[in-house]
C-alpha cells in the first residue's frame, strides 16, 4: 500500500503541462481581450443611447436605449466566464454585476436613489464611491425596465434617465480599466503568457493552466448555481421566477446561452486539441458538443417568468444536467488530459 | 503521547481481533495515531486514522465530504464535521468505529469545525444562519443516548470557520471568516465587496463578545479562517485571500485577547509562494513554532514566532497538518502523500487526504 517517493523532498511534484506553449497567448489575443472591448464599445453605445433618451425622450429612443442594454448585458454575458485576472480586482466583478442580489438589497438601494432622486448617484466620480450595486447592469436594467421606467425616462432630463447615463459611464469606465489592465505592458496579460518563479500571480504553466481550465470547469457550475439553481428550485412549487437574472428586459435565458456560448469559444480560443494528443481530443470535442446541447437547452420562447412552471421546465432541467456534464468533462477528464491533477483541496478549499 | 496499550483499551478486543495480523502488528508498533478526514479511491468521503509511518488503522465512510476533526478531551471520542454547507457532525470512538451522529437543525447548516468542552459534554459547531446571514455558535449537548442541539448564539460576524477555547475555558474563540453564502446559490460567495472578516473571542456561557480583532480596512477581503493555539492564549490565524494573490498581504496573525492583532512580518519571497491562501494551520505545543499549510501555492512552511522561516517544504495539494510531539509536524495531500515536515513521505494509494487532520492523544 505504501511507497515512499524518493525525491518528495524539496522536489516539486506537480505534474506540469507539457504543451502549453501558445494556449495563454491564444486565450488572451483570441478571447479575452476583444471580449473586454466589446464590452466597453458596448458601453460606449450605451452612453451614446442614454444620451439621446435624456436629451430628447421618445418611444423610439427608449427603444434604442433597452436594446443598446441588451448589447451591453449579453457582451458582458459573453466575458464574464473568466473569473480571474483584473476583474478580480477593486470589487470590478460586483461594480458590473451584482448578482446574486440574494435579498433583494441591490434593488432596494437603486429604488431608494430614484425615489429620493438621489443627486450624488448622477455624478460618476461620487456613483463609484457608494454601493456596488448602484454601478451596474442590475441597477441599469431596472432603471430601463423597472417599474416608472416608461413615465420617467419619457420626460426631458429625469432623473432616472441621468442616472442611467451615469451608470453607462462607470461600466464604460471599469470596462476600460480591465482592458487597460490585461493589455499594458506589464499587464495580467502578460503576466499569464510568461509566468515567472517571481511572480505573485503565476509562477509556471502549471499555475497559468489551472486558471485557464478552471475556466471552462467552474463556468458550467457558476451558471447553475448563480442562474439557474434558484431560479428553478428543485420541483415547479419550489421554483423562484423572479429571482432570474435580467427577467425585467427578457435577457435570461439569452444570456445564460450567451454564457454558454463563450464558454465554448473560450474552449476553442484556447485550442485544447493543440495541448492534447489525438488520443485525448474526444475530451474537448465531447465538451464542445455538450456546450451546444447547452445553448440549444437555453434557448426558450416561453417568458422567464412561466418557464419554470411550465413545460419548459423540462428543458431547464435538462439544461441542468448539461451543465453538470460540461463541468464533469472539463473538471475531471480534461483536467487529467492536460496533466493537471485535480487538486482535491487547491481546487476547491475552504 | 499515544500508547498502544490506551488504543488497546477503547478499541476493544473484538476490533483487535478482526483486524489482519499485519495490521495489528502495526498498532502495536504505534506512537503516534493521526485521524484525517479523506476521499477514498472510489469516490467517497471518509474518516481515515493512520499511525505515523502512514499504515492505515482503519476507515469509516461519512454521509458526505467532511472537513475538521477534533477529539474530545474527555472520552477520546472524535467528532468530524461536514463541511460547508454540510448538514451533519459524525462521532466516532477513538479506534474510528461510528457511534453517533447529529444533523443541522433547519435553517443552518455546519462550516466544518467545532470545539468539545473541557469535560467533554458539550461541543460548540460554526453555522450558518444562512436566510439571515449571520454566523452561528450551535452549543450540542451529547448524551448518553444522543446528541441534542441545545442552544445557539451570534458569532459576532459573517461566515464563522475554525473555532477554539481559551486556555480559562470561558471564551470560545471564533474566525469569522468574513465571507456570506446561502445554500440556494450553492458555495457562491455573495458578499465579497463588502466583506468585513474578524477573530471574536465570545463568552462560552452566552456568547457575548469579550473582544473583537479584524484586519486593517485595505486587507478586508482576507478571510480569516483557520487557527491554532498552543496555550489557548495565544491563537494563530491564517487567512485566504479573496482577490487576485498579492504578496504584500500578509497571509498569518498572532492574536490574544490583550494583545490584539498583530500579523507577521513574512519574508515577501515567502508570502508569494502561498498563493494568498493558507488552509491550515498547526503549532507546536510549547507554541514557539508554527506551521502552514497552502494547497494552492503547493508549500507547507515552519515558522518560529517572530515569522522567521525555519523549514520550508514542497508538495502538490497539501493542506491537512497535525502536530506531533517529538516529531514535528505531520501533512496528508490531497494526492495521498503522508509524512512529517523535512522528512520522506510516504504516498498512500487510493487515500486523499481532505483539509485537515489531528493527531489523537490518550485521554
Amino acid at each position: 500500500m505504501i511507497r515512499t517517493i524518493a525525491s518528495a523532498i524539496c522536489a516539486l511534484i506537480i505534474t506540469a503541462p507539457a504543451f502549453a506553449d501558445g494556449a495563454e497567448q491564444r486565450a488572451v489575443d483570441k478571447f479575452i481581450v476583444p471580449g473586454y472591448q466589446a464590452f466597453e464599445s458596448a458601453a460606449d453605445a450605451q452612453i451614446e443611447a442614454m444620451d439621446a433618451l435624456c436629451a430628447v425622450p421618445s418611444d423610439k429612443a427608449l427603444t434604442a436605449a433597452q436594446s443598446a442594454f441588451s448589447d451591453l448585458a449579453l457582451s458582458w454575458s459573453h466575458i464574464e466566464v473568466i473569473r480571474f485576472g483584473p476583474v478580480l480586482q477593486e470589487n470590478r466583478l460586483e461594480r458590473i454585476l451584482f448578482w446574486p442580489d440574494r435579498k433583494s438589497i441591490g434593488l432596494k438601494q437603486v429604488q431608494r436613489v430614484i425615489a429620493q432622486q438621489d443627486e450624488s448617484a448622477i455624478t460618476i466620480g461620487s456613483l463609484v464611491q457608494k454601493s456596488v450595486a448602484l454601478q451596474g447592469l442590475g441597477a441599469l436594467e431596472f432603471v430601463l425596465f423597472g417599474t416608472g421606467a416608461q413615465d420617467d425616462l419619457h420626460k426631458e432630463n429625469s432623473f432616472r434617465c441621468q442616472y442611467g447615463l451615469t451608470i453607462a459611464s462607470a461600466l464604460r469606465e471599469v470596462g476600460a480599466e480591465i482592458s487597460t489592465e490585461w493589455t499594458k505592458p506589464d499587464g495580467f496579460g502578460n503576466l499569464l503568457i510568461t509566468p515567472d518563479e517571481k511572480s505573485d500571480t503565476y509562477r509556471n504553466n502549471s499555475e497559468t493552466m489551472r486558471d485557464i481550465l478552471g475556466v471552462v470547469a467552474h463556468g458550467p457550475e457558476i451558471i447553475f448555481d448563480t442562474r439557474l439553481k434558484k431560479y428553478l428550485g428543485e420541483s415547479a412549487a419550489s421554483s423562484a421566477p423572479k429571482s432570474a437574472l435580467f427577467w425585467r428586459s427578457g435577457l435570461t435565458f439569452k444570456s445564460m446561452a450567451a454564457n454558454i456560448t463563450a464558454l465554448g469559444k473560450f474552449a476553442e480560443a484556447v485550442d485544447f486539441n493543440d495541448l492534447l494528443g489525438e488520443e485525448d481530443h474526444w475530451v474537448a470535442d465531447s465538451y464542445l458538443f455538450e456546450a451546444k446541447n447547452g445553448i440549444r437547452a437555453s434557448q426558450l420562447e416561453t417568458l422567464v417568468l412561466e418557464a419554470p412552471i411550465s413545460d419548459a421546465r423540462n428543458k431547464l432541467e435538462y439544461l441542468a444536467v448539461v451543465l453538470r456534464s460540461m463541468g464533469e468533462i472539463a473538471g475531471q477528464d480534461l483536467a487529467q488530459a492536460l496533466g493537471q491533477s485535480a487538486g482535491f483541496s487547491s481546487l476547491d478549499g475552504d | 503521547m499515544w500508547s498502544r496499550r490506551d488504543f488497546m483499551a477503547l478499541a476493544g478486543g473484538g476490533f483487535l481481533a478482526a483486524l489482519s495480523a499485519p495490521t495489528r502488528a502495526e498498532i502495536y508498533k504505534s506512537e503516534q495515531l493521526f485521524a484525517a478526514t479523506c476521499r477514498f479511491k472510489n469516490g467517497e468521503f471518509g474518516l481515515a486514522i493512520l499511525n505515523q509511518s502512514g499504515q492505515l488503522i482503519s476507515s469509516e465512510k461519512l454521509p458526505s465530504r467532511g472537513h475538521d476533526v477534533v477529539q474530545c478531551p474527555n472520552s477520546g471520542n472524535i467528532l468530524v464535521f461536514a463541511r460547508r454547507p454540510g448538514l451533519f457532525a459524525a462521532l466516532f470512538v477513538h479506534n474510528g468505529r461510528p457511534i453517533g451522529q447529529v444533523d443541522a437543525v433547519a435553517g443552518r447548516h455546519f462550516y466544518g469545525h467545532g470545539v468539545f468542552s473541557p469535560d467533554g459534554k458539550f461541543f460548540y459547531a460554526t453555522e450558518n444562519d444562512f436566510d439571515g446571514a449571520r454566523g452561528i455558535i450551535g452549543v450540542y449537548l451529547i448524551g448518553a443516548q444522543q446528541i441534542e442541539r441545545i442552544g445557539e448564539f451570534y458569532s459576532n460576524g459573517i461566515g464563522p470557520h475554525d473555532i477554539q477555547l481559551s486556555v480559562d475555558n470561558q471564551y470560545l474563540i471564533v474566525a469569522n471568516g468574513g465571507i456570506e453564502t446561502h445554500p440556494d446559490f450553492s458555495r457562491t460567495k455573495l458578499n465579497l465587496a463588502t466583506m468585513k472578516p474578524n477573530v471574536s473571542w465570545l463568552s462560552v456561557k452566552d456568547g457575548s463578545v469579550a473582544a473583537s480583532f479584524e484586519p486593517p480596512l485595505a486587507w478586508h477581503k482576507l478571510s480569516l479562517r483557520h487557527m491554532a493555539t498552543a496555550d489557548g492564549r495565544v491563537v494563530w490565524v491564517g487567512g485566504q485571500l479573496q482577490e487576485e494573490a498579492k504578496s504584500d498581504v500578509p497571509l498569518l496573525a498572532k492574536l490574544s485577547l490583550d494583545g490584539g492583532i498583530e500579523f507577521l512580518n513574512i519574508e515577501r519571497d515567502l508570502q508569494r509562494e502561498l498563493r494568498g491562501y493558507v488552509g491550515s494551520v498547526e503549532t507546536s505545543a510549547d507554541g514557539e513554532h508554527i506551521c502552514v499549510s497552502s494547497p494552492k501555492g503547493n508549500r507547507a512552511m515552519v515558522f518560529d514566532r517572530h515569522g522567521n522561516v525555519q523549514k520550508v517544504q514542497v508538495l502538490s495539494d497539501v493542506c491537512a497538518l497535525a502536530a506531533a510531539p517529538g516529531f514535528g509536524f505531520q501533512f496528508g495531500t490531497g494526492s495521498g502523500s503522508f509524512g512529517t515536515i523535512g522528512q520522506l513521505p510516504v504516498e498512500i494509494n487510493g487515500l486523499h487526504f481532505d483539509n485537515h487532520m489531528i493527531r489523537l492523544v490518550s485521554s
